[in-house]
């Protein structure tokens, strides 16, 4: 029978499975590309310009929200893509359910390579356990069995589907982006160690791992199920990250510890409070002459009108409550707040490592950032990443 | 712990776009379906290129045949997980979904 994934955490899949996650894939697909293209066509050639004549213009993503709402394209559009999201958890849930008892046994396996550090006493913030976040039922953190992997398990299967493809074979794109970004960019700086915060199944963990071969990699993240089946993951790939349950908002290690602190799609789903004690923490655990990254969503300020409309969809339909706040932030201030020099700050967008390769890859680095439909976001046309950081002086 | 099964239903509400009641859920159910009717006529699809490369005459073969009754209760429990998967957003209790096997003759 086919496997979900090359490594033992991987699932069998039916035909049945195949044809329904093929089935979800298109759809997203479907909805990403031409029920937003029609929505978009839509705002530009006939609810933009009415507004317009009225002598009303839409002048923010609010504005534009409320106006495209009663409009057919947008309820379509909204309705199908949420019925996809639900669908994508639904479609992989069957398998992971069939196997979770083996899933779990293999999971408890002594570790070779790294090591997994679980803390039963954290408590968890609420904005992890409040929320089915991005409509995923349970989230990261419900424990379904002793020694549970579900959620991790579900989290790796639905990358297939969510993303069709555009995180990279292993989804480990964004992590190989950016340590090959700052490999090719910094060529003199080399860390012996680094720290990935909300690193969930670690898949933006191990690459750090592959570019840096001689750093000691750790990885934290609250929800336990999550941290599990990372460290099986991992370590069935044979790449050592010590994986810890830490809160990153007041994490256990000393004081400048690491020469890398980042972050891939993390902050976007905390509270603004707990961004900024992060932050703060980041700084605290960074050696002097270390740096910090964030992969994440672009910045409101930097991206054009119509794009922080579509942007916010997921913040009032995706249940993902944090994420306007955030990308309404400045986010150079976010840092100058947490300790950093604001000339230290540094921000850019990347093409896609795994995609383009390392030629290709190594020219790109030194053009000029672009802020446009493709940055931040999913697209089945491709993506450009956006991240965001400082060096600690 | 007993393993518990992954939930299929998120928390909270789930958001009407459309102004009457109902349509999202009903346009939630066509798209389940039509997941499913996708997957049937791909397996199908297979089966017949299978049976071809065995020489195999489907169409008349699929006509003759006839079912058992450990057949014919597999099949019923199929077309309760369809239903089951159908009506999900609409909360479709495993209960319900019983009384309709209860209920099914076999396959006419
Ligand atoms: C969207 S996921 C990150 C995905 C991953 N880093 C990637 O590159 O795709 C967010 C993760 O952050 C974790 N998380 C949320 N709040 C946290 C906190 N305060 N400290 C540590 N981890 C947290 C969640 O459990 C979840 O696994």
């Amino acid at each position: 029978m086919n496997r979900s994934h090359d490594h033992d955490m991987a699932v069998s899949l039916t035909q049945h499975d195949r044809s329904r996650r093929a089935f979800v894939a298109t759809l997203r697909s479907h909805v990403l590309q031409r029920m937003a293209g029609d929505l978009r066509q839509h705002f530009e050639g006939t609810v933009g310009p009415e507004h317009e004549k009225l002598g009303a213009p839409l002048e923010s993503p609010e504005a534009i929200h409320e106006a495209l709402k009663p409009e057919l394209p947008f309820k379509a559009y909204s309705s199908v893509r949420t019925s996809a999201q639900e669908m994508v958890f639904d479609v992989v849930s069957d398998a992971v359910d069939r196997e979770l008892e083996t899933l779990n046994e293999r999971a408890a396996q002594p570790a070779k390579k790294g090591s997994l550090t679980l803390n039963p006493a954290l408590p968890l913030p609420k904005s992890v356990t409040g929320i089915d976040v991005h409509l995923s039922p349970g989230a990261y953190h419900e424990e379904r069995a002793d020694n549970d992997v579900s959620a991790g398990a579900v989290y790796d299967n639905s990358i297939d589907v969510f993303a069709f493809g555009q995180f990279g074979k292993r989804h480990n794109d964004i992590g190989a982006t950016l340590s090959n970004y700052l490999r090719l960019k910094f060529p003199e700086f080399v860390p012996t160690s680094i720290l990935d915060c909300g690193c969930t199944i670690g898949h933006n963990t191990l690459p750090w791992a592959e570019t840096y071969p001689d750093a000691e990699v750790t990885a934290i993240d609250v929800a336990a199920p999550v941290l599990r089946y990372a460290h099986a993951r991992a370590e069935s790939m044979g790449v050592p990250v010590d994986f810890r349950q830490m809160n990153a908002t007041a994490m256990d290690f000393e004081d400048e510890q690491f020469d890398v602190v980042f972050s891939s799609m993390f902050m976007h789903e905390l509270p603004l409070k707990h961004i900024q004690q992060y932050l703060k923490e980041a700084f605290r655990v960074l050696k002097p002459g270390g740096v910090l990254w964030q992969m994440e969503l672009p910045p409101m300020n930097a991206m054009p009108l119509y794009e922080n409309f579509y942007m916010n969809w997921d913040t009032y339909y995706n249940n993902e409550p944090y994420y306007g706040t955030f990308r309404k932030q400045d986010y150079r201030r976010l840092l100058t707040d947490a300790g950093f020099a604001a000339d230290d700050f540094i921000e850019a967008t990347m093409p896609r490592y795994t995609f383009i390769g390392e030629a290709a890859f190594a020219e790109s680095i030194h053009s000029d950032n672009t802020f446009d439909t493709l940055t931040g976001r999913m697209d089945p046309k491709g993506t450009r990443w956006y991240g965001f950081g400082a060096w600690k002086r | 712990m007993s393993t518990r099964r992954i939930p299929r239903k998120r928390r909270g509400q789930r958001h009407q776009f459309f102004d009457a009641d109902g349509v999202d859920e009903v346009l939630s159910c066509v798209l389940r379906l039509t997941s499913e009717v996708s997957a049937l006529s791909e397996r199908l699809y297979l089966t017949e290129r299978v049976l071809e490369a065995q020489g195999l005459n489907v169409a008349n073969e699929v006509e003759r045949y006839a079912l058992s009754e450990a057949e014919e209760s597999a099949l019923s429990a199929e077309r309760q997980r369809l239903i089951e998967t159908v009506l999900a957003q609409l909360g479709a209790s495993a209960q319900g979904a019983e009384s309709i096997e209860d209920d099914a003759g076999g396959p006419s």
